[in-house]
């Protein structure tokens, strides 16, 4: 198996598409000494053209919308995006409001229209992301742990 | 003879892998600083570049000049290196205007890097760039300087004329000069003023990605360990008289890992200025340094 070269070294580029600045403020604790994310080979980059991995946060309103794609095409592949608080993971309380399109998953799709193509996308819901969920989406991004949760659903008989 | 060349073709290749290395040992000791644990390795550094070479290359429409000028700061920091003494006089360094060439290749890298910096056309870069030409010329001039004052002191515009140099409060100026030239130019904290504006999207590297910022970034650390690796000479050369080539040799890549550390823990103490207090500030150091050689220089001692 090939080994991932963004394990050991991974660039994130932090991405407001209209969020409440919770989550925000969560990222830049989770990007503080206290946290230490060096430790994992992660490092703050000011350029989507130096990112590996994309912080987004916000249910992305349609006045951002147009930056945020700009900004996601400038990502150099592979792309990833870390879908961050309950905003970015599916709308949360913004859900079929008028102004935002309602989360990753609407992007993706608009994205794909566009020709823009995502290699993995990890959602850390909450409201606000806790700094160590933040922290643990990455390790789950890069495969350092392995995900809880999956997309089938298990119904007992 | 085939012995100083064995050891200059070992000492060559460790000179252009090693930078990033030290950059990664700079990182682990700033976190210990910080309290914190740093990069996992110290070969964090060559991490980051080798996964930079994996990416996809995104230009921007000029990005065909940015890819050139890349390659050839790259091919000129390189050569650069190949004139420096790596502790001991090499075939290449005994040349009697070596001194004069690394110079203007130095100067060389410098106008490169400035080129490179404005070709991908994007304002915010650009007024980057701008700032760091600023304190690049100041800087090149003292520099240069320097090194013109030590081709007069030692008599020779070549390195071998460094190892006859005889320790002298003169000799200690020209290498304070140097050395606060090499600081400076080696881009550290509170000179760093045109990377320092993240709000103004990274500084000069805004739009370079994948390979093309691998190569720049490696560049850059290469530049870096040549400054450094100019000021061990200044203190190693000297000793091959006492202590003979192998030991000067062997010594050099700690002396020159002992100056990178020196500057680091220098810059993680500095604050960042404004953009018109670094010029100010550098003349403040360099002209009393400069007036203070000269003096020295005229007592003779
Ligand atoms: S998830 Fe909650 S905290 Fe985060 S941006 Fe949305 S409303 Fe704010």
């Amino acid at each position: 198996m090939r080994v991932n070269p963004l394990k050991k070294s991974i660039w994130v580029f932090h991405l407001n598409t209209g969020s409440c600045n919770a989550c925000d403020i969560e990222i830049l604790d989770a990007l503080t000494p206290y946290f230490d994310v060096e430790r994992f080979g992660i490092k703050l980059v000011a350029s989507p053209r130096h990112a590996d991995l994309v912080l987004l946060t916000g249910p992305i309103t349609r006045k951002t919308l147009p930056k945020v794609i700009n900004a996601l095409r400038a990502v150099p592949r592979p792309r990833y995006i870390l879908a961050i608080g309950a905003c970015a993971v599916g709308g949360g309380i913004w859900y079929d409001t008028y102004s935002v399109i309602g989360g990753v998953e609407e992007l993706k799709k608009m994205l794909e229209e566009n020709g823009i193509e995502i290699d993995k996308i990890v959602y850390v819901p909450g409201c606000p992301a806790r700094p160590e969920a933040i922290i643990y989406g990455v390790a789950v991004l890069l495969g350092l742990v392995e995900q809880k949760v999956h997309g089938e659903v298990k119904i007992a008989e | 003879m085939w012995l100083a060349i064995s050891l200059y073709i070992v000492l060559i290749l460790v000179f252009l892998l090693i930078p990033p290395l030290y950059d990664g040992i700079e990182r682990k000791i700033r976190a210990k600083l910080h309290s914190r644990i740093g990069p996992p390795t110290p070969l964090q550094t060559w991490y980051d570049i080798l996964k930079l070479f994996k990416k996809e290359l995104v230009i921007t429409d000029t990005g065909l000049a940015s890819v050139l000028l890349s390659g050839l700061l790259m091919a000129t920091v390189i050569i650069t290196a190949f004139t420096l003494p790596l502790g001991f006089s090499t075939p290449i360094t005994s040349n009697g205007s070596s001194l004069v060439l690394f110079t203007i290749l130095l100067i060389g890298c410098q106008l490169l890097w400035v080129s490179l910096t404005l070709t991908p056309g994007n304002p915010y870069a650009t007024i980057g760039v701008f700032r760091e030409a600023l304190i690049g010329m100041i800087n090149e001039f003292f520099l240069v300087m320097g090194l013109v004052a030590l081709m007069f002191y030692t008599g020779s515009s070549s390195f071998d004329g460094i190892i006859r140099a005889r320790p002298s409060l003169t000799y200690l100026l020209i290498f304070a000069l140097i050395a606060v030239s090499a600081f400076i130019g080696s881009g550290r904290i509170p000179y760093d003023i045109a990377e320092a504006e993240p709000e103004l999207a990274s500084g000069v590297l805004i739009e370079f990605s994948g390979p093309l910022l691998g190569i720049t970034l490696y560049s850059h650390y290469l530049k870096r360990a040549i400054l450094y690796g100019l000021l061990a000479d200044m203190i190693v050369l000297p000793l091959t008289r006492i202590i003979g080539i192998v030991a000067s040799a062997l010594i050099y890549p700690v002396v020159v890992l002992a100056i990178w550390i020196v500057f680091a823990v220098i810059s993680v103490m500095l604050g960042r200025t404004r953009v018109d207090i670094a010029p100010r500030s550098m003349l403040k150091i360099y002209i009393p340094l400069t007036i203070a050689m000269l003096i020295a220089w005229l007592v003779g001692v």
